[in-house]
């Protein structure tokens, strides 16, 4: 049966990173915004291997219409990000399409880490430890424009590793990416880009050992 | 649960038809109160026996009642409940398909949702009445307690790391977290177009919608309206990450319970569920009683569940100190 996550959703891209417009490196545990402009592809490079790259989507006219992993799983009938997926937005727009992709499965049930969740689910003594959403709030309070907590929503992790079974299990699991693997999306709308490199310590999302990242950005006609 | 107090005669058994005859001091059929003890006395002094029964509810008992000398013509007493016992129904309502609901759900209080026909679909957010930027995470609460389905012991977790509800009762055993919520383009698409011009209030409605306008009774708008879940839905997803609706997963009378373990604004909806794949646009009725509750003790089925879920109502216990 052929699926969104059979082998056949890997895909290289035709783009080199010589032509591209922008290039960022994104240390693990920093924020990072931008915004990626209708027809830009962005491409998401996990330098080092096995680390998640917590993502967050927004409409760029307009922010309260943003990513919605629960209608963008619905819609294409699974659980897993790659090749061909359609990242929609709470108002039912298409925000970007993954067309390329060399990991082969991305997570967005297992969102992203804050200093309150790693209490309950570690120990309470972890509150000081740095977290994805430390970092979401530190980047959206920098951009302004009103943003705040309530534009923290259900994210994508690049390179993230989370199984449903069958029973309904969710586990965290090693990632399945490698050095050098790399996510590309065609943006279908202007969009706001909210980045956390994960910081998190506790758990094999990061492989214990968060690495910096990529972003390449093409412009619409390279 | 609704507690009434029976007297009877020695030696005779309790016949149910004479209903309650006992009252409490203020002339009210009487009823468990908390603390766990309550006063009552009973205008019949001849009769040194009495029943104490809780009726309505799943957990239906009864348990004997010390006697307690008289006074004047009438016996008076005290009876000590079990925590079990210790229930009271504030009040139901039918919720018809397609609506929205809301209530300040307070701590120490439980909604009972009741699938009376069997086959309904209720989404369901849930928001700190107090605070509201501190709402239900849905990663937060699946990765706490490792799962992809809700049941009977699972929390439902804010960003905060507090418990917002437990799932103290639940007779289907697995509810949907992932599916999302049906919206206007959806339902338009699935069963059709309707105007409420033509249609009146039979016009098919959207949990996105109806969530929306229901928040901004609130004052909040859609920035506020995060990840839901549905309540006696089930979707199961394969190996590969393929998702199924799986129907008839909620016969009539199945019923979820939700215990709020702070002051909980809970949204709910019953548009049909978003995956759902009956031709016709006929969403079910359900009822919503709420009752007075216990608060959950050290052996709580929720708060021993996983050691993730202790942690979470020792935050929540902190966050009322």
């Amino acid at each position: 049966m052929e699926t969104a996550n059979s082998t056949s959703s890997l895909k290289l891209s035709r783009l080199t990173p010589e032509t591209a417009l922008h290039s960022f490196t994104i240390e693990a545990g920093d924020p990072f915004v931008f915004e990626i402009l209708e027809g830009q592809h962005l491409r998401i490079v996990d330098l080092k291997g096995n680390q998640a790259v917590d993502t967050l989507f927004y409409n760029a006219k307009d922010y309260s219409d943003r990513y919605s992993a629960q209608d963008t799983i619905r819609e294409q009938g699974n659980i897993y990000l790659t090749t061909g997926t359609k990242l929609l937005s709470t108002e039912g727009h298409v925000l970007l399409e993954i067309v390329a992709d060399t990991c082969g499965r991305h997570d967005t049930l297992g969102g992203a880490c804050a200093a309150e969740s790693n209490m309950v689910r570690y120990d309470l003594s972890k509150r000081s430890m740095h977290a994805c959403r430390q970092s979401f709030l530190k980047g959206v309070q920098a951009w302004k424009h009103g943003m705040d907590k309530s534009d923290l929503t259900s994210n994508i992790n690049f390179f993230m590793n989370v199984p449903v079974t069958p029973e309904g299990k969710l586990t965290f699991e090693d990632g399945v990416s490698e050095a050098g693997k790399y996510v590309e999306m065609r943006a279908a709308m202007d969009v706001l880009m909210v980045i956390s490199n994960c910081p998190q310590l506790n758990n094999p999302c990061n492989g214990y050992d968060p690495t910096p990242v990529e972003v390449l950005i093409w412009d619409k006609h390279v | 649960m609704l507690l009434s107090v029976y007297a009877c005669a020695p030696d005779i058994p309790h016949n149910p038809d004479q209903g309650p005859v006992a009252h409490d001091l203020y002339g009210c059929l009487l009823r468990s109160t908390v603390p766990s003890k309550v006063a009552f006395f009973v205008d019949a002094p001849a009769w040194n026996r009495f029943r104490v029964q809780g009726r309505g509810a799943s957990n239906q008992a009864s348990c004997s009642l010390q006697f307690c000398a008289g006074r004047n013509s009438a016996q008076t007493g005290e009876v000590s409940m079990p925590m079990s016992l210790e229930s009271t129904l504030l009040f139901s309502d039918t919720l018809p398909g397609g609506a929205t609901w809301s209530h300040v759900l307070k701590r120490g209080t439980a909604l009972r949702i009741t699938d009376v026909e069997g086959g309904a679909n209720v989404a369901a957010y849930f928001l700190n009445f107090d605070n509201r930027s501190e709402r239900f995470n849905l990663p937060d609460t699946l990765k706490a307690q490792h799962t992809a389905r809700l049941r009977q012991g699972h929390v439902l977790f804010s960003d905060m790391g507090r418990v917002l509800c437990s799932i103290t009762e639940d007779t289907v055993g697995w509810h949907d977290p992932i599916a999302g919520i049906s919206n206007a383009g959806l339902i338009e698409k699935k069963y059709g177009k309707t105007s409420y011009q033509q249609c009146r209030n039979e016009w098919y409605q959207n949990a996105r919608d109806g969530f929306l306008i229901e928040l901004g009774k609130y004052g909040m708008g859609p920035r506020d309206l995060h990840a839901t879940v549905n309540f006696f839905s089930k979707v199961v997803v394969d190996d590969l990450g393929n998702m199924q609706y799986v129907s008839g997963n909620s016969p009539a009378g199945s019923y979820v319970e939700l215990r709020a373990e702070m002051n909980v604004l809970v949204l709910l909806n019953t548009s049909p569920h978003p995956m759902d794949n009956a031709p016709q646009y006929a969403p079910k009725p359900v009822e919503l009683s709420v009752s007075r509750v216990p608060m959950p003790m050290r052996d709580d089925r929720c708060r021993t569940l996983c050691p993730e879920n202790a942690r979470g109502f020792v935050l929540t216990e902190l966050y009322f100190l």
